[in-house]
């Protein structure tokens, strides 16, 4: 705390190269948000340009005034729930896919599986799932953390690797499906089973997201958040219990997610520049 | 005139004139925060308005219990912090070109003298153990620690000083209710 709070006053004074880690602080640091709105010499220095360049006050709030007028429809209204219920819901939505198996499609071995592994998934993917999504919709009026953002979607993309990778739950008889296709096969299906199944809850987190744009954690959180949802599905649907078909077939759910959304970017960034190139 | 918490309860009950109050006021403090962080004139206009649309967008959440001027401000430092992780990656000479643009305005010496002055006379004027532990802290640069071990006092009182002094310090400064009697050579510091 100390070194960022040295490091803002430094940056104040001084007008040091610009610092993320300063900003960071700044966002959680109420003595140096006191401190930076002081007048200093250094605002002398850039005086002349801040009365040149004076931002239109009256002018950015109408803009901003036509853009608040657009808040409005089902997008508009999710986003400004208050944050518990915003939280609720997408914990919800996350676990809706294995609430649709466990009610529509369960798995026909689930009386073999032994209880505590399916409880220690189930605890895990519930734990991590609540936690990221803790951390992914949490308001901007509170300090965000990158670190905080880097381990939840380190956790959420890392889970599903490790359940996958660990050895079968328990001696199972190959089933017909394992007997009449090939691995690659079985692994594909499942992978666009959970994938599907998994899509509308990366949709409705960045729907419910309050930020117009944001950076590579928040969609690879998004993601992960996406592929924990397609795993809980899966361990309650597939039979397969082989560490090569869980890593290919269950744990990839994420992975394939993340490159949907990359392609989505890339796309959108193409058709903006090209429209934008057009007229 | 309402305070800034009854403005924006009345913005959340649906009075969009008190946005508009809401919005004159806290503009030109965030322009003013947010350029020390030297954004071009189209990116600090376009943080001042998302800052506003991140307050509308979180307006449900705001309790009456709550200052909204920290409230404001942490939404404002988080959005700079994601601008300029953004720019990072994708840097823009409009950056570069706002560095140029302080170099060829040198600061003026009146413009100088009368902000130190100032700055000086409101120190005076806070509390003695507030105006210690700026005077330490913005003066002569001491980390929270070492004023701490300077005063007598733990690192967290110290910061609840420098807290309540800056805090003072700028309201001083921005209502411009700052005493003329003061000698400026005492403000400076040893």
């Amino acid at each position: 705390m100390n070194w960022t709070c040295d490091e803002t006053r430094r940056h104040l004074l001084r007008q040091d190269d610009l610092s993320e880690a300063a900003l960071e602080h700044l966002a959680q640091c109420a003595v140096c948000q006191e401190m930076m709105d002081l007048p200093t010499a250094i605002e002398l220095e850039s005086g002349s340009k801040a009365n040149a360049d004076a931002i239109d006050v009256a002018s950015l709030m109408s803009q901003t005034q036509l853009q608040l007028s657009r808040e409005r429809g089902l997008l508009a209204w999710l986003r400004s729930r208050q944050t518990p219920l915003r939280l609720a819901l997408a914990v919800g939505v996350a676990l809706l896919p294995a609430a649709a198996q466990l009610a529509f499609s369960l798995r026909y071995d689930l009386g073999d599986y032994p209880l505590p592994r399916l409880l220690l998934a189930v605890v895990m993917y519930f734990a991590v799932v609540v936690f990221a999504t803790r951390t992914l919709l949490s308001p901007l009026y509170r300090p965000k953390s990158s670190r905080a953002l880097r381990l939840a979607a380190a956790l959420a993309f890392g889970l599903p690797f490790i359940l996958a990778a660990l050895a079968p739950a328990y001696a199972q008889r190959a089933s017909h499906i394992e007997i009449q296709h090939s691995f690659v096969y079985q692994a594909g299906v499942c992978l666009r089973y959970g994938t599907w199944l998994s899509l509308p809850v990366v949709l409705l987190f960045v729907a419910m997201d309050r930020q117009l744009a944001r950076g590579r954690f928040f969609l690879t959180l998004a993601a992960s958040i996406g592929g924990i949802a397609g795993n809980f599905a899966l361990l309650l649907h597939c039979p397969n219990e082989q560490p090569a078909h869980q890593l290919l077939g269950h744990a990839t759910v994420g992975l394939v997610l993340l490159i949907c959304i990359g392609a989505a970017i890339v796309f959108a960034r193409f058709w903006s520049r090209n429209t934008s190139a057009r007229s | 005139m309402k305070s800034d918490e009854e403005l924006m309860l009345a913005y959340c009950g649906g009075d969009t004139v008190a946005f508009g109050e809401l919005f004159s006021r806290y503009a030109p403090i965030l322009e003013r925060v947010l350029r020390r962080f030297g954004p071009s004139k189209d990116q600090l206009a376009d943080l001042v308005q998302q800052t506003f649309l991140q307050l509308h967008r979180a307006r449900n959440d705001f309790r009456p219990d709550c200052e909204l001027r920290p409230w404001l401000m942490t939404i404002a430092f988080n959005l700079a912090r994601e601008q300029l992780r953004r720019a990072r990656r994708r840097p823009e000479a409009e950056l570069d070109a706002t560095a140029e643009q302080k170099l060829a305005h040198p600061p003026k010496e009146q413009q100088r003298f009368e902000m130190r002055r100032d700055l000086s006379r409101a120190l005076e004027q806070l509390p003695n153990d507030q105006q210690e532990v700026v005077r330490l802290h913005f003066v002569e640069e001491l980390s929270f620690e070492e004023i701490g071990e300077k005063v007598g006092a733990s690192a967290g009182a110290v910061r609840v000083r420098a807290h309540r002094g800056y805090s003072a310090l700028r309201k001083m400064l921005s209502s411009g209710n700052i005493s003329n009697d003061i000698d400026i050579d005492k403000g400076r510091g040893p």
